[in-house]
């Protein structure tokens, strides 16, 4: 089979080109960037006209339950979601129960999702239990093959520990995912401090929790050096001083999600106290000036990635008050939907899409990406112009503020290894 | 019609207007028998005297059995989610639940949960919009519907009653403020309901000033000298919703001295005849 589009995604140019390829065995085996040339008959060639062809995403942030947490979200409909949102690959969180520290739910993890469409590669604890205190035996887990070290869902407060965990990590050629809070300053990550919070009657989280921790991280990393990865910013500050480290050389990838894109603090109270949990994440989603600030941070490179923070809840956590219901949305089903709108709202190039979906994200994850012979065919067909009304269905959970809500661009194809492997 | 249109929920005084409160508080002074007996639910999960007192003397004097939910007994239902405890009493015949916590929100679920007519009687920081419409309905019957400058005095911030006064009075066509103690609490609080703040020295040009508790038990302290006679003038009234933390909030002298123009015993009478109200219009029950 002969595909062709006249909007295929050229990283080397950074812009869409016509582009004719074949597939076989999976992979690129021959790709124009042109259109198909003279003698190759109209039939055989599949023809996406001007829908946009780009990589597949990947998506370093997971939370995919399973486990003793089935009954929120399975490998099963996870990979169904992935499908559906053009993911290809993914990176999890440990904060499975159990908990991912130690070797042996790790192999269990990786005998789960082995033999799947998608690419899934967890993370380890840092700590055991995801407690701070006792580090989990790092020099056997970073031997597995891993992304490396999360505690996500938890900070990582005593410096100490956060320091061998760099070190070995660095020496294993991974890295720490980082979940910046400093949980004396977040006062339980409620809602953001604002007039919002003071409306309604919840105890602001101030954005200085985070700025704090992260500062403290690229101390160490200026000590330490290697690699750090910052998950899901909101604040910022946090751009400022991310920033800067770039600036002077520190090696750093940070993440971006879709609510911390799309929402503010404000959009809180558009929620009747029934739905108002579907908003509560951690971190907190802050102010206008804070997201403006995260999407200039996109536009220079100061956050470098999309990943989802897909966090799946059952009744059971948020159907209570907002007080108690635990922190996390879902997004994953519309994962591509919702960056084109980040894309849209930041006044983002489709270059700095592009890499932050796709390209970053895969390099820090270790699987190859994009149109280029030899690569596995993973790509998505996109019709940018057309919305898609979010009806979360494939997921075991329905948390989401977007529930319902219509918003640009639509997924119209993804293939993996040269198979539709979901068409809308 | 009454003010909740027949057996309905009171979580906000959000969408209140000027013409309904009236017409309710008009009622309240129309007082006659009534009869029949039911059940009322009642679940104070932080200490309360006078609101607790009476919703519960309102609902006996109006037939109504309660029913204690005490949180000791629900913190024996080790495991069991709040939701499912509170899912347990829609299958008992009770035609209301008033309800207290810590909290915010905390109403609004028990309503969503029960499906029971709920009376929020303060949830965290939130509100608590029976106080405020005994606050108003006092000004209603004092100063019927001139229109009043109001400053509120005090912990504003972690005052779920200032919550729910400043919306209502608002909504009432009232002039509402805050004193300016110069707590970067009070400022965020004032500017996050667009109310002008005022120097001490200029509380004295007020109708009326609204003393607000120090919520200890929310981490507050006192920030300012409580009020005294000397910041008030000559037609100022005092208000506070109690209990009143004499020479914390307010100077003894003030209590001693103002005579007619001490309001706080009216609102703990007009507390008293809001909420029998709002029970009466829940049960259908002519006053």
């Amino acid at each position: 089979m002969i595909f062709f589009s006249r909007r295929v995604w050229n990283r080397q140019r950074g812009q869409f080109m016509p582009a004719t390829f074949e597939i076989q065995r999976g992979r690129f085996s021959k790709i124009e960037w042109a259109a198909p040339q003279g003698t190759v008959a109209k039939k055989k060639i599949k023809d996406f006209g001007d829908l946009i062809l780009g990589p597949s995403a990947v998506d370093l942030h997971i939370h995919s339950r399973d486990f003793r947490e089935s009954h929120k979200e399975t490998f099963e409909t996870l990979e169904a979601q992935m499908l559906k949102g053009g993911v290809s690959a993914g990176a999890c969180m440990a904060n499975t129960q159990p908990r991912l520290d130690d070797v042996k739910t790790i192999d269990e993890f990786l005998k789960r999702v082995s033999k799947r469409l998608v690419t899934l590669k967890p993370f380890a604890a840092v700590s055991k239990n995801l407690e701070g205190r006792e580090p989990t035996d790092w020099d056997a887990l970073l031997k597995r093959p891993i992304v490396g070290l999360s505690d996500d869902g938890k900070p990582i407060l005593d410096s100490e520990m956060m320091k061998a965990a760099m070190k070995a990590t660095k020496k294993a050629r991974k890295f720490i995912s980082l979940h910046e809070e400093d949980t004396c300053i977040s006062k339980a990550s409620l809602l953001h401090e604002s007039h919002v919070a003071i409306r309604s009657g919840i105890e602001g989280s101030s954005s200085e929790s985070e700025v704090a921790m992260v500062k403290r991280d690229l101390d160490l990393l200026r000590e330490i050096k290697g690699h750090l990865h910052f998950g899901h910013m909101s604040a910022s500050g946090s751009v400022r001083v991310l920033k800067a480290a770039r600036r002077e050389g520190l090696s750093v990838s940070a993440e971006l999600t879709p609510h911390h894109g799309i929402l503010s603090v404000e959009d809180s109270e558009g929620f009747d106290w029934s739905q108002k949990t579907f908003f509560k994440v951690c971190p907190v989603i802050r102010s206008t000036e804070d997201r403006a600030a995260l999407w200039q941070g996109l536009r220079d490179g100061a956050i470098d990635c999309f990943a989802s923070d897909h966090a799946p809840h059952s009744r059971l956590e948020k159907d209570t008050t907002y007080t108690l219901a635990a922190h996390g949305m879902i997004s994953m089903e519309f994962y591509w939907t919702l960056y084109n709108e980040v894309r849209l709202r930041a006044d983002l190039s489709w270059k700095k899409f592009f890499d932050c979906l796709s390209y970053r994200p895969a390099e820090l994850l270790g699987v190859p990406v994009g149109f280029e012979v030899g690569q596995s065919a993973d790509f998505v067909v996109f019709d940018p112009e057309e919305t898609t009304a979010l009806h979360f269905q494939l997921s075991k959970s329905r948390n989401s503020p977007f529930l319902g809500k219509t918003m640009r661009g639509a997924l119209k194809v993804h293939y993996k290894g040269g198979h539709s492997v979901y068409e809308a | 019609m009454g003010l909740l249109a027949g057996a309905q929920s009171l979580l906000t005084v959000q969408n209140i207007s000027k013409k309904s409160a009236h017409e309710f508080f008009q009622k309240i002074n129309n007082v006659k028998s009534l009869k029949p007996s039911k059940q009322g639910l009642l679940g104070f999960f932080e200490p309360s005297t006078r609101t607790r007192a009476s919703f519960e003397s309102a609902g006996l004097d109006l037939g109504l059995r309660w029913i204690n939910v005490d949180p000791g007994e629900l913190s024996l239902r080790k495991g069991e989610s709040l939701r499912d405890t509170f899912q347990v009493f829609a299958a008992y015949p009770f035609s209301v639940c008033v309800v207290r916590h810590s909290m915010s929100g905390f109403a609004a679920k028990v309503a969503e949960w029960t499906q029971i007519p709920t009376l929020n009687a303060g949830d965290g920081m939130h509100e608590h919009p029976t106080q405020a419409l005994a606050d108003a309905y006092t000004l209603w019957k004092r100063f019927k519907a001139k229109k009043l400058k109001v400053i509120l005095f005090g912990d504003v911030f972690r005052s779920r009653v200032a919550r729910s006064n400043v919306i209502l009075l608002k909504a009432l066509g009232h002039q509402v403020a805050v004193h300016d103690d110069e707590t970067s609490e009070t400022r965020s609080f004032a500017a996050a309901y667009k109310l002008p703040l005022v120097a001490r020295k200029n509380l004295s040009k007020a109708d009326v000033v609204m003393a607000l508790r120090v919520q200890s038990e929310r981490g507050s302290a006192a920030a300012v000298e409580p009020l005294g006679l000397r910041d008030l003038g000559a037609k100022t009234s005092v208000m506070h919703p109690g209990p009143v933390i004499v020479n914390q909030d307010i100077q003894f002298d003030v209590l001693e001295t103002q005579g007619e123009r001490n309001l706080i015993l009216d609102q703990v009478q007009s507390g008293y005849l809001v909420r029998r109200r709002l029970l009466a219009e829940i049960l259908g029950v002519a006053q």
